[in-house]
């Protein structure tokens, strides 16, 4: 899917360089069509031998019973703490620094917070 | 956190109780956070809608002051900026969130803290725009657009365009964060069984969707960034007497702008199909086309920007032509396979279904007025007049808003356990439908006529004054009409008719589990066979080969 969205993007820059000669648009379709392919380039990589049970047409839920199929926490406070950061810091970029350093602060500090908690789920 | 198995036996069921305010500050549950999106964007809804209504009253009559120059720009660009980037595209990505992992039979999403993370960055983006009211220089308002040079510093002194921009820039981050979660979790928490080709179209468009976004808000941000620079950090990217270009901005904006209109209609084209499959009793016609057709709209809407730029003389026209002309076909397939669908079904219309029938009606003339406006020479006589705003309005307000009033009655119950009333619910359609029509119908006219956009008055000239009041007392109507949806939700919440697990008879996968969902969505999940397990699940012989499938199992 990555890589026939890549194929297309290409495809279409270079006509529309062929039309139109014009820069913007030129790198702005080409670019997609890199990061398209880039994209499907890693997926294609990792994909190979992945056999999903959700891939095979005749599987069966039970089949998957019992397995870890992931880390789902059920909440977490380190979200709005970041979101607040961010916030903060873009204001902050308009107002001063006496504003944006509070945001970062808050989220590299939710940040930190989130790896930490990752690093717990992972155990 | 817990790690999650999948279900087997009967989880032991712990008593719910009440979820209180910090609850919901640190969710990372995406029903909850689904939750949250969609009513934080009603709420953005119900502030733009009061806007637009204060619009259509200014503009009743010529020469009125009910709001002045500089003000009423602040509002059609907060109605403009708010309904695009706060309203109609993230409920529908707060719908998907709800929806998704249902939808393909997973516990939640591949990324819950990010998830949460978008919400939150959602509504810090929305506030930071609106804020801009409390300053004395007044918020945003050279259009939604903000077009340079009128939002460069010179021109719009104040704080109220960098506001908007950092505001930009949070819910750019939110919308792709939200893809880059849909995708993983599309590609690697399908439930057993659930084929890629057995997905729900609700959810391939989403799929659509998410791809739009991953290569259309990387370059707003590079838009905002640099209108940034040019304003606060000495840039002049956007600046001709420099070096730079205005038209840069154009192109740049665009190539975000009309992919854009396409990740605010591909995921309420998803909710027609469902609704309408449901409603009509019969399986999607034609699913792979509906499939196929969403990517060719998706590949070709990156290729079109320009036809925004018609005017400006700087672009190709006859190949911004062509490629918007050819989007008309994947879209009019999808319109076929809609009447495939109800072709010979045993069609029921409860409110759900009216909304969608109203959706294509409204959305076909949006669509053939963008097929007109995709010609120049029509172009170059109505851009920037009413009738090029009241194209666009009946593809993302008679449509897409009509799709998503159809999404909340279709899907209410299922996230509440309770019916919307369906006498309320049809009295709102038709105020509704018929309220919208009588709003707009005039401003094509008064367009054609030569109206142009974003002016705070007028003058009397032949017919305008007569089409523009007769669009206000519309607009009266509409506002009756969505006034009456939003009581309906409010009293349903609490003494609607309980809801069962499938109120509609539907066939995906959320209709096989409670109303509503436990907190991992399943207790257990029936085989996934074909794109409606639900159904089968009810009704084995009523899917073809069903009988010896429920047998073999």
């Amino acid at each position: 899917m990555f890589l026939s969205s890549a194929a297309f993007g290409i495809a279409v820059a270079l006509g529309y360089w062929f039309v139109s000669h014009e820069a913007a648009g030129t790198a702005l379709l080409g670019l997609m069509g890199v990061s398209l392919g880039a994209a499907g380039v890693y997926v294609a990589r990792h994909a190979r031998g992945a056999a999903l049970p959700a891939d095979q047409p005749e599987s069966r839920p039970e089949q998957l019973a019992g397995q870890r199929v992931g880390a789902f926490p059920t909440s977490s406070s380190y979200p709005v703490m970041l979101a607040a950061g961010i916030a903060l810091f873009s204001v902050g970029l308009i107002y001063g620094w006496w504003l944006a350093l509070p945001g970062a602060l808050l989220g590299v500090a939710a940040i930190i917070g989130l790896m930490r908690e990752s690093r717990a789920i992972e155990r | 956190m817990t790690a999650v198995v999948a279900p087997a036996a009967a989880e032991p069921r712990r008593p719910a109780r009440r979820a209180g305010v910090l609850d919901w500050l640190v969710t990372t549950d995406h029903k909850h956070i689904g939750i949250l999106y969609m009513a934080t964007t009603l709420g953005f809804f119900l502030v733009a809608g009061a806007i637009a209504l204060v619009m259509r009253a200014q503009l009743a009559q010529p020469g009125l002051h009910i709001v002045e120059r500089q003000a009423y720009n602040q509002l059609f660009t907060l109605h403009g900026t708010a309904m695009i980037f706060l309203v109609i595209a993230p409920f529908a990505l707060g719908l998907a969130n709800y929806l998704l992992p249902l939808h393909i039979g997973a516990a939640d999403l591949a990324f819950p803290r990010m998830n949460a993370l978008t919400y939150w960055l959602l509504l810090a983006g929305g506030l930071t725009i609106f804020s801009g009211l409390l300053l004395s220089t007044g918020a945003a308002a050279a259009g939604w657009t903000m077009y340079a040079p009128l939002s460069d510093f010179e021109n719009t002194p104040g704080p109220g365009v960098d506001l908007w921009i950092m505001g930009v820039l949070m819910i750019s981050a939110s919308s792709i964060m939200t893809a880059i979660n849909f995708l993983t979790t599309v590609m690697l928490f399908r439930a057993p069984g659930m084929t890629m080709m057995r997905l729900p179209v609700f959810v391939w468009n989403i799929i659509v969707t998410s791809l739009i976004i991953l290569m259309a808000f990387p370059p707003l941000a590079v838009a905002m960034a640099e209108l940034f620079i040019d304003r606060r950090l000495g840039g002049h990217f956007f600046d001709a007497s420099h070096g730079g270009s205005a038209i840069l901005y154009q192109h740049v904006f665009w190539f975000f702008g009309h992919p854009e209109v396409y990740v605010m209609i591909l995921p309420y084209f998803g909710v027609v199909t469902q609704v309408v499959s449901t409603f009509s009793r019969r399986p999607v016609f034609g699913y792979l086309g509906m499939v196929l057709a969403s990517f060719a709209i998706a590949g070709l809407s990156m290729g079109v920007w320009a036809h925004h730029m018609f005017t400006t003389g700087a672009v190709n026209n006859p190949f911004f032509s062509i490629m918007s002309f050819l989007i008309a076909v994947p879209t009019g397939i999808k319109y076929f396979n809609w009447i495939g669908t109800m072709w010979q079904g045993a069609l029921v219309f409860p409110t759900a279904m009216l909304f969608a029938i109203g959706f294509m009606l409204n959305f076909l003339l949006g669509g053939v007025t963008g097929v007109m406006v995709a010609s120049p020479p029509l172009d170059y006589h109505v851009e920037d007049t009413y009738f090029l705003v009241t194209h666009f309005h009946y593809t993302l307000a008679g449509g897409s808003m009509f799709a998503l009033l159809a999404a909340l009655y279709f899907w209410f119950p299922k996230i509440t356990g309770r019916l919307l009333s369906e006498r309320l619910g049809m009295l709102s359609f038709w105020l509704t439908f018929v309220g919208y029509n009588i709003t707009f119908i005039p401003l094509f006219l008064v367009g054609l006529l030569g109206m142009p956009r974003r002016v705070v008055t007028y003058l009397p000239l032949p017919g305008w004054p007569e089409l523009n009041l007769t669009s206000t007392a519309g607009a009266g109507v509409l506002a009756l009409g969505i006034a009456l949806t939003m009581w309906n939700l409010v009293v349903s919440w609490s003494r609607g008719a309980p809801a069962g697990d499938d109120p509609w008879g539907g066939g995906t996968l959320e209709w096989a589990t409670s109303s509503p969902p436990p907190e991992r969505n399943f207790h257990a999940l029936p085989p996934i066979r074909s794109d409606r397990p639900a159904f089968d699940m009810r009704m084995p012989q009523g899917t073809p080969g069903g009988q010896a499938r429920a047998r073999a199992g």
